[in-house]
């Protein structure tokens, strides 16, 4: 299984890129906890950086064809997963998201992630057609619209979506025709409006309508997004300077070490920061979009693609939200954000990345 | 490499991928460039309103002590609950956020929206001034959940003695829009409380401390972080007055009942000791900060008055203005003290009969004479023989139509008639007439009691008009003196050996010899005077006094100095409406003399410095003169 050529075509520059953003993040964490109830969560997250890149290397030791072949059974152990802490899952704020392991918290959505891209990557790569229609998205919708919907229920809506960007970034790069991609939205849409009349909570709701109109309400959704604003706008070029942010520092903007870290980045590093940070990303994007490119086979194409889309999603719903054009949705942005799993998901997907890149010759 | 076919496929949406993301980068570069750079500045200070605030730390007022020290005006510590308006789109959002929790009166709440524009969003806005311990205790208690909420300490300023001596002291208020504007109030800001009259607006760039402030920086619950910054306020300082409160206190207690007003100074250095205004007003009331009920209880009283009357109401000076007659005719050799003139009772000059207030007549009279009982018709004759132009050139040399200077505002001026003026005023030719009215102080003669003050103290300390003032000294908080007042000479006047000397003879006469101004003779005070009966309607009517409806009645005029032979005390008394000087005002005046010396005796004896190095000074600079 391992061989000594494997090495040849390992993408050493991602995994760097990969690992100076978390370090980054880990500089994030400390700033925005340094001086709250929990002045060590930097440290917990150096460990969930450690544990991630110790998967991220098992992950690299398996094809990730047998992954793939394997994906239906982490899928259905996810969706378990994911049930049992609907049913008895630890209660944070009124979402159930978390299962509880020994000292640890895990989000079996995070799991699900992963097993539903890999699981989507294998059924359209053994599908083996080039152009694909309405009807053959509609298993792959169901594969992502099961978690989609159970993650949906906990409640949290943000991290529903991201199912939903995962089965639109797989299908369209496995060949989905732009009718059928049409198809898709026109449905997805319908699912919105039925929603929004059915299940959709007040408080979701507020979000979506405070964020219409931010002035509505300043105690509540309203006044994040200015705050966020505000923090990001007062960063100016050069920034406040590390550990200097009042708006983070001064917890004017809720969540700093979790959800809203880049605008703590934006206001403590100012532009500048901003600018060498989005570099940082890019580099990581492109790197993956060449991998995507060179890989061996379609099932490569699709895993590294959906994770692209998956990373890509995930990036621009947090900096929207950061910037104010976009409402606060409870989605951390890779690699920065604290949180065990969520850093460990997305090693994760860097290993998959990795390990279609380094296969490409091989056999 | 193989190559599958349809991996060409798979590239080209790859390709779509890429653009997207670089499309998308390069949105969230404008993004941010838009946000920190173009619009830092705004953002930036959004930042700054979020977690800086301004704790005002008000500076006391400084006292105002008379001048044995009593006080006269100070401080009392008072709350105001005040609200941060910056976590709030507005102030009635901040007001609305409060409402259940902590109720404001209509008004209260339209003065708050009022200040609101003017007073920075870092900076509490006072919604309630003056509140009651309940209401400290509860927004207190509650701080935790009404961050915003501040129990803003203020000292108040206080005067414990109420109504005494207040249209001299003044009052405060708060900065008015007019002195906003005013380079002299530069360093006030909307919402200072500034001195708008008396003493108070005179001194209140010595009384007013400048307000201190903490900087804190504080969290998103509104509690304080940490101290960025603390300036101390710098009190106001001491300001001690030549007002006598004691004698003020009788003083006013002898106007009881009346509207007039007295005025008790030294005729050797113009310090004053008493400045009486009745009726008056309690300046507590205007105290309050967001507060209309001073001003309508004032209003509908006709009992209160910020009518400074010594220095802003003008009268008629009646007999009194005779003094400056005899002196002007002595020192324009129209007369002779001795040269005797005939009085009939009345007296025809241009074809007009001008009477004498003794029916028969004062048969002959020479100066004396006609100083003690103020004869009509032997001043007419002066004032016929001088003239209207020499009259009023007399007038103001001895500060009389002319402002004293004294150390409050809104002096006013008065007037001495003459034909250019009246031809510049009305485009009236001069009716020679109106000189024989001006020769006993009627007409259009207009003069105030401090002017009379100045004009008498000049005839008792032979010719010298100082500045009258209030003003003693300015100490610090620590009572290191910064300014000592001294007497200011506006002038001196070379007047005749013998002319003073001849009028205060006179004057002597009016309280000794059987005078008009007998009933102010005090046994042991050997004092000089003289009365005045200011008619505001014509005697030619023939009607006595005691028939016309009060407000048409005579003002009531005395005049005084003693002891004769080293003046220490000038004192002015006007009643208005009271009637015949004589009756009317001679006795207050001759109460308030009696009340100057035993004062003045009892401190002697009971050895308190204060009052003992006061009357020293006043003796040294007699003995100087």
């Amino acid at each position: 299984m391992w061989e000594r050529r494997l090495l040849a075509n390992f993408d050493w520059s991602l995994l760097a890129l990969v690992i100076v953003t978390a370090a980054v993040g880990v500089l994030l964490i400390f700033s925005a906890t340094h001086k709250t109830a929990q002045p060590h969560l930097y440290l917990t997250q150096l460990l969930w950086v450690g544990i991630g890149l110790g998967f991220l290397l098992i992950i690299l030791f398996f094809d990730y064809h047998f992954l793939a072949q394997i994906s239906k059974y982490i899928y259905s152990i996810s969706l378990l997963m994911l049930i049992y802490s609907l049913l008895f899952g630890s209660e944070v704020s009124g979402v159930r998201r978390w299962i509880r392991l020994g000292g640890f918290s895990l989000q079996p959505s995070e799991v699900a992630k992963i097993a539903t891209l890999l699981l989507l990557a294998y059924y359209y790569a053994e599908m083996e057609k080039v152009v694909l229609r309405f009807k053959d998205v509609i298993i792959p919708g169901l594969i992502a619209a099961l978690p989609a919907g159970l993650v949906a229920m906990q409640p949290n809506l943000g991290s529903a979506l991201t199912f939903v960007a995962i089965y639109l970034g797989v299908s369209f790069v496995a060949g989905a025709r732009l009718r059928t991609l049409g198809q898709i939205i026109l449905v997805l849409l319908l699912i919105a409006v039925v929603s929004w009349f059915t299940i959709l909570k007040d408080y979701q709701k507020e979000r979506l309508t405070t964020f219409l109109q931010p002035r509505l309400d300043p105690a509540d959704a309203g006044y994040q997004v200015r705050q966020l604003k505000i923090a990001v706008g007062s960063g100016g070029i050069w920034g406040k300077g590390f550990l200097s942010g009042s708006q983070s520092q001064l917890e004017f903007v809720p969540a700093q070490h979790t959800d809203f870290i880049f605008s703590l980045l934006a206001e403590e590093e100012g532009f500048v920061g901003i600018v060498l940070m989005l570099a940082l990303y890019l580099g990581i994007l492109l790197r993956i979009l060449n991998s995507a490119k060179v890989a061996r086979d379609p099932l490569g194409v699709f895993i590294t693609g959906g994770f692209l889309s998956l990373f890509l999603f995930q990036l621009s719903t947090n900096i929207s939200m950061t910037v104010g054009l976009m409402p606060t949705s409870g989605l951390p942005i890779p690699l920065l954000s604290y949180g065990g799993s969520y850093m460990i998901a997305t090693l994760a997907g860097v290993g998959l990345v990795l390990n279609v890149r380094m296969r490409r010759t091989v056999n | 490499m193989r190559l599958q076919p349809e991996m060409n496929h798979f590239y080209s949406r790859l390709k779509v991928l890429q653009y997207l993301t670089i499309l998308l980068f390069l949105f969230f570069l404008s993004a941010f460039w838009y946000l920190q750079v173009i619009h830092h500045d705004y953002y930036s200070q959004l930042s700054e309103i979020n977690h800086l605030r301004i704790v005002p730390l008000r500076a006391p007022r400084g006292a105002i002590l008379d001048c044995r020290g009593e006080l006269l005006a100070g401080n009392r510590p008072s709350y105001n609950i005040a609200i941060y308006r910056s976590e709030f789109n507005s102030a009635r959002e901040a007001l609305s956020n409060i409402r259940s929790f902590f109720p404001l009166r209509p008004e209260e709440a339209t003065a708050a929206l009022q200040n609101d524009r003017s007073i920075p969003l870092n900076r509490p806005l006072v919604i309630r001034g003056d509140a009651s311990f309940e209401e400290v205790t509860l927004v207190e208690s509650r701080k935790v959940v009404y961050p915003n909420l501040l129990v803003e300490v203020e000292p108040k300023r206080l005067y414990p003695y109420h109504q005494l001596a207040a249209p001299m002291m003044g009052y405060i208020g708060e900065l008015s829009l007019n002195e906003i504007k005013d380079p002299a109030y530069r360093r006030f800001k909307a919402g200072d409380l500034v001195g708008q009259l008396g003493i108070e607006k005179t001194y209140n760039h010595y009384l007013a401390g400048t307000d201190g402030w903490i900087k804190q920086m504080v969290n998103s619950k509104g509690s304080q972080v940490r101290v960025l910054q603390r300036q101390e306020p710098q009190p106001g300082k001491t300001i001690t007055l030549t007002l006598d409160s004691r004698l003020q206190q009788y003083i006013e207690s002898l106007f009881n009942g009346l509207r007039g007003a007295a005025v008790v100074l030294s005729p050797q250095s113009g310090e004053i000791m008493a400045m009486v205004n009745s009726p008056s007003f309690d300046p507590n009331l205007f105290a309050r900060r967001l507060s209309s009920v001073g001003w309508s209880e004032w209003l509908g009283n006709p009992f209160y008055s910020l009518q400074n009357r010594c220095i802003q109401n003008l009268y008629p000076p009646g007999s009194a203005f005779k003094l400056l007659i005899a002196i002007a005719a002595l020192e324009e050799e129209v007369i002779t003290p001795s040269a005797k003139l005939y009085c009939y009772g009345a007296i025809y000059l241009y074809g007009h009969r001008f009477s004498c207030h003794a029916l028969g007549g004062h048969g002959l009279v020479d100066l004396y004479k006609g100083i003690v009982h103020s004869c009509n018709v032997y001043f007419y004759q002066l004032g016929q023989r001088l003239g209207a132009n020499r009259i009023a050139a007399y007038a103001h040399e001895l500060g009389l139509g002319v402002k004293t200077g004294i150390d409050l505002p809104y002096e006013k001026e008065g007037l001495i008639p003459t034909p250019q003026w009246k031809e510049a005023q009305w485009g009236e030719k001069w009716n020679p007439g109106e000189t024989i009215s001006v020769a006993i102080g009627q007409g259009a003669v207009q003069v105030t009691p401090l002017q009379m003050a100045v004009f008498v103290s000049a005839i008792a300390n032979g010719g010298t008009i100082y500045q009258p003032y209030l003003l003693e000294k300015v100490a610090d908080s620590s009572g290191r003196v910064l300014v000592r007042n001294h007497p200011k000479v506006s002038r001196r006047l070379s007047l005749k050996p013998g002319t003073l000397e001849q009028v205060r003879k006179g004057m002597w006469g009016v309280v000794n010899d059987n005078g008009t101004g007998w009933r102010a003779w005090v046994e042991g005070i050997d004092m000089a005077g003289k009365t005045g009966t200011a008619q505001l309607v014509s005697s030619k009517s023939g009607v006595s006094d005691e028939m016309l409806p009060p407000d048409l009645r005579s003002h009531a005029w005395f005049v005084g100095f003693a002891p004769f032979d080293h003046p220490e005390v000038v004192v002015v008394v006007l009643v208005e409406n009271g009637g015949a000087g004589g009756v009317a005002a001679a006795p207050i005046a001759g109460k308030i003399f009696k009340a100057y010396f035993s004062i003045k005796e009892e401190a002697k004896t009971a050895g308190r410095p204060t009052l003992s190095t006061a009357s020293q000074g006043s003796k040294s600079i007699s003995s100087q003169k």
